[in-house]
């Protein structure tokens, strides 16, 4: 549809701006003015890249999971003893591509919660069992975790450069 | 909901005397709990006297410090008596009628400002006076650091770590449980940064001190140069030191930082740990995030729908913490030195061991 939703967001914004906060004088009506355009440059940012950021950070997370599934075959972790039989569960459920479903952020949102979960439970374990995974698996499991939260923050970092206005 | 006619009906029982509130304001930029400047007249006929009161009260979700407000009424009540100069406390009070039963507390308003006209000015002038609003900083820090706290029951409110080896330790385990109980959904880039900070947290603090949290500009009262009353206790804590430092929010760039803390090591008494000092940058960092990702709970869930909940509750995870991600597995002081205040020169100041 036309407007987009973020042509609408900016011009809202540019009304704030131009129309709006020259005449606001009481502190708070101006810092709510403030957090207000902090967000709606968010959100301007957010309506267009949230669902494919999303998408790719979900696939990429459980790429992550499924080799570290793997790798952990036979591995005791003992601060986490059911960490494989979870990882296998949570990679068991179809991903929203592989299930044809229509992906919306709310159901991407969601998947992204619970493999977000299980990727911190293997941060815990990871860290927590370095004796039984034994050094070189321990820094590889970390290498891998590590270079996925560095995508994951580089795909992330548009939504939260735009927050990067006043807070209040 | 605060009105006047609302503080000067709950007043009047609390004084036991009749209350008109001439001026009721809330103070900006005030975010973790509301503060209200309450102007009244106190009693009648010759007792009639002008009261300046400062109301503090809970959020609707609490607070954006995931710490009790009455933990910080019992620390303005026990400071009263002891040199660190604070404003009178009065009382404290939760589960009323007035304010929707949130918690409060009252003290007495200290004549003063937060802020200090010309600390920005250029030139000589301008210089000493940051050099003086500096040192006298120190000073009063130092006499925070330096002052018994059992001597005034501090001991009593506040959690009280085992020895000074294990005072920074003690102050990380509290706020990581406060993360995990608070935080608005997993972000395992923090647990791996906790982790991380987890293998360097230093051992060589100096004492137990309390600490005040939150310090600096903004936050102490001042008038005519020096400090008058020291404010906003709600991250008091017993801890290291140079926490106090780390979360000084602009101090250490007034004036050359070496001779800052040369002037506060001579009044309290004792050096700080240069790493000690970054550890404690990278750990303010975490420890503000708690407090701001915190508060999102309370913005999900309707209590407390302000739009800057909402972008401090966002933003922080990744503004904040999520920079100490991208340091994972660096040195500390190389870490620190990422996040450091700037020199006036614009280089990061990291304390060094020759300094």
């Amino acid at each position: 549809m036309r407007p987009s939703a973020r042509e609408l967001l900016d011009s809202i914004a540019e009304a704030l701006d131009t129309r709006v906060a020259p005449t606001v004088t009481d502190p708070w009506a101006a810092s709510s003015l403030r957090s207000i355009r902090t967000l709606l440059s968010h959100l301007s940012v957010r309506v267009e890249a949230e669902l494919a950021i999303l998408a790719d950070g979900n696939a990429d997370l459980r790429e992550v999971l499924a080799v570290a599934r793997d790798r952990l075959q036979g591995c005791a972790t003992p601060s986490h003893p059911s960490m494989l039989e979870d990882l296998q569960t949570a990679l068991a459920q179809p991903s929203v591509r592989e299930s044809g479903a229509l992906a919306t952020v709310a159901v991407l949102e969601e998947e992204s919660a619970a493999l977000n979960e299980q990727l911190e439970r293997l941060v815990r374990v990871v860290h927590d069992d370095r004796a039984s995974l034994g050094e070189e698996l321990q820094a590889e499991l970390l290498t891998a975790i590590r270079a996925f939260i560095a995508r994951q923050l580089e795909r992330e970092a548009p939504l939260y450069d735009a927050l990067a206005g006043p807070m209040f | 909901m605060v009105d006047a006619a609302a503080t000067a009906g709950y007043f009047a029982e609390r004084f036991d005397a009749p209350v008109t509130v001439s001026s009721l304001h809330q103070t900006f930029p005030g975010q973790s709990r509301e503060t209200w400047m309450v102007s009244a007249e106190v009693g009648e006929g010759a007792r009639r006297r002008h009261r300046d009161l400062v109301l503090r009260i809970d959020l609707p979700s609490g607070g954006i410090v995931p710490l009790p407000l009455e933990r910080e009424w019992e620390v303005y009540r026990r400071l009263w008596p002891s040199p660190v100069p604070v404003a009178e406390p009065l009382w404290f009070d939760e589960g009323l009628p007035f304010a929707e039963g949130r918690a409060h507390m009252v003290r007495e308003l200290v004549e003063g400002a937060t802020s200090v006209p010309g600390l920005t000015e250029p030139g000589p002038e301008g210089d000493e006076l940051r050099r003086g609003v500096a040192f006298e900083h120190a000073e009063k820090l130092a006499l925070v650091h330096s002052l018994d706290w059992e001597e005034y029951g501090l001991d009593e409110v506040l959690p009280v770590p085992a020895s000074p080896a294990e005072a920074v330790r003690h102050e990380f385990e509290t706020w990581k449980q406060l993360w995990f109980e608070h935080r608005s959904a997993p972000y395992p880039e923090i647990t791996d940064v906790l982790y991380w900070l987890e293998e360097h947290i230093p051992t060589d603090s100096p004492r137990v001190s309390l600490i005040k949290g939150n310090n600096g500009i903004g936050e102490e009262i001042w008038r005519d140069g020096r400090i008058v009353a020291m404010s906003d206790w709600e991250l008091a804590a017993l801890g290291d030191p140079a926490q106090d430092w780390a979360f000084s929010q602009g101090m250490l760039g007034l004036w050359d930082p070496d001779e800052t803390l040369a002037h506060y090591e001579a009044a309290a008494g004792f050096r700080l740990s240069p790493r000690t000092m970054a550890f404690s940058q990278l750990f303010i960092a975490f420890k503000a995030t708690v407090c701001l990702n915190s508060a999102l709970r309370g913005f999900m869930d309707g209590r407390d729908r302000r739009p800057a909940v909402a972008v401090m509750g966002i933003s922080s995870p990744r503004n904040s913490a999520g920079r100490l991600a991208s340091l994972v597995g660096m040195d500390i002081e190389e870490a620190a030195a990422a996040i450091a205040p700037r020199r006036s020169s614009g280089s990061p100041y990291i304390r060094r061991d020759e300094s």
